[in-house]
């Protein structure tokens, strides 16, 4: 019950944060660098959620929503890598954080491929200005906006609150995994290299022409 | 007319809200302009609607210089109301404007100005948000940096473009050559360079062991050369997966 509100809670405040990436303001509270922290803090975890923010910001450094081209995304990574990186506790708590980034990746694309498909169904609703008389058009571009902003948050909401569980359990068999094979000093010793990443593409992005 | 302005401008921060493939931010631009053609053509709720109407086509460009385009926009709408010049115009000159438009902005603000400033926010925190002590301060300081002197740049710009393309509306791009964006484009670029390779250099100095400090640098070579060819996601799975590798043998190492 207490982790069912803790997952809903998590799931508001990300839908909020969600709003910022393109439907609302832009203000970059939904940058990895800032949500993370946001996420970390709304859990206990302000250091954790700091420091996957910052790592999580190199590594999406270069990504941002241009046109119809929308890459993996970075807020949802964030979330769901922060949420998780506390799951695995006792022997294990060290490989948290690096399991949950990589599985945080792969749930920013999944997250992508449901922003895809919220942005189709905008498309749809262009006919009911198209088709109405011109006495009701302002009143109906209001309620499409509306509707934009009630579906992101939505949508968002539902994502977390669908697979928080799921990746929480992935986390935690890939950090079991990571045990028996005697790797978690490893994974505990390679967050600190993972940022080499990210300065890497930042270099090489800031000389692209 | 101040009001209208304001109007205008804090709706024109939901210029995104519902993006759609089709005709892209042709939704928020008319919810944008909405108060600004209620204010001229009154109580005439026909002639608003169709005036909103020619505006639900086609419209896309960077959403912060977005408002230049509202700006020029509001100003022929004007003219169009006084009878001036037809509908046809202003639709024409808002298309030829997008593109251009949008090219200075994705260029200038997503890929400069916001990754400069992620750069400072990371550098606060590869300088000084690891210790102990540093951390309660340093989650406000990295945040409040990267917030501060992003946002610094960007409502002002917001309503400064608004304003601009409304009262100049005619020689628009003509001024904005004058502002040598290319050049600012340049030295934001070798800035960030610039902090970015210091901010990594006082962080790879605080590891315990001079190896693991050369393997770091390896890998910030490594992702340099692979972003070249492969997509930024491509090259953090590619080295993560190299970088526990190399710290698996590296503790193996240390225990053996």
């Amino acid at each position: 019950m207490n982790l069912s509100l803790e997952f809903l809670g998590i799931a508001l405040i990300a839908g909020v944060v969600h709003l910022d990436t393109m439907a609302f303001l832009q203000s970059m509270i939904s940058r990895p660098i800032v949500a993370g922290p946001i996420i970390g803090s709304a859990i206990g975890r302000p250091e954790s959620g700091l420091l996957i923010g910052c790592i999580m910001e190199l590594v999406y450094i270069s990504s941002v929503t241009i046109g119809v081209k929308i890459p993996s995304d970075a807020t949802a990574a964030t979330v769901m890598a922060v949420v998780c990186a506390g799951v695995p506790d006792g022997r294990y708590a060290a490989v948290g954080t690096p399991v949950a980034m990589l599985v945080g990746t792969l749930m920013g694309t999944a997250y992508t491929f449901m922003d895809v498909r919220i942005k189709h169904a905008n498309s749809v609703s262009l006919g009911w200005v198209d088709t109405a008389k011109p006495e009701l058009v302002d009143a109906r571009v209001t309620a499409l906006v509306q509707r934009g902003l009630v579906t992101v948050y939505l949508g968002s909401v539902l994502f977390y609150l669908a697979l928080l569980p799921l990746v929480q359990f992935a986390v935690k068999m890939v950090s079991e995994a990571v045990l028996a094979l005697g790797m978690e000093r490893a994974f505990a010793a390679g967050v600190w290299l993972l940022p080499a990443v990210g300065i890497g593409v930042g270099l090489a992005h800031f000389t692209e022409e | 007319m101040n009001l209208v302005r304001l109007r205008v401008f804090i709706r024109s921060l939901f210029l995104q809200s519902a993006w759609n493939f089709e005709r892209m931010q042709n939704v928020g631009f008319t919810f944008a302009l909405a108060p600004f053609i209620r204010q001229l053509y009154k109580d005439d709720r026909r002639r608003i609607g169709q005036r909103l109407k020619d505006h639900f086509g086609f419209f896309n460009t960077h959403p912060y210089l977005a408002n230049l385009l509202l700006g020029i926009v509001m100003g022929l709408e004007e003219r169009h109301a006084r009878g001036e010049i037809r509908s046809e115009e202003i639709l024409r000159t808002r298309a030829m404007l997008a593109g251009p438009v949008a090219a200075i902005g994705d260029r200038l603000i997503w890929s400069t100005w916001r990754v400069f400033c992620s750069i400072l926010g990371i550098a606060v925190f590869m300088v000084g948000g690891r210790e102990g002590f540093w951390f309660s301060p340093g989650i406000t300081a990295v945040c409040v940096t990267f917030l501060f002197v992003y946002n610094a740049g960007n409502l002002p710009l917001r309503y400064a473009a608004l304003r601009w393309g409304y009262d100049h509306s005619g020689g628009v791009i003509q001024q904005l050559s004058t502002f040598e964006l290319q050049r600012w484009v340049l030295r934001i670029r070798t800035a960030g360079r610039c902090v970015l390779l210091m901010a990594a250099a006082v962080y790879s100095v605080t590891f315990e062991s001079v190896v693991l400090t050369v393997v770091f640098w390896l890998f910030v070579m490594g992702a340099f050369t692979l972003k070249r060819r492969f997509r930024a996601m491509q090259v953090f799975y590619l080295l993560y997966a190299a970088i526990m590798l190399v710290a698996y043998g590296f503790t193996l190492g240390k225990t053996g």
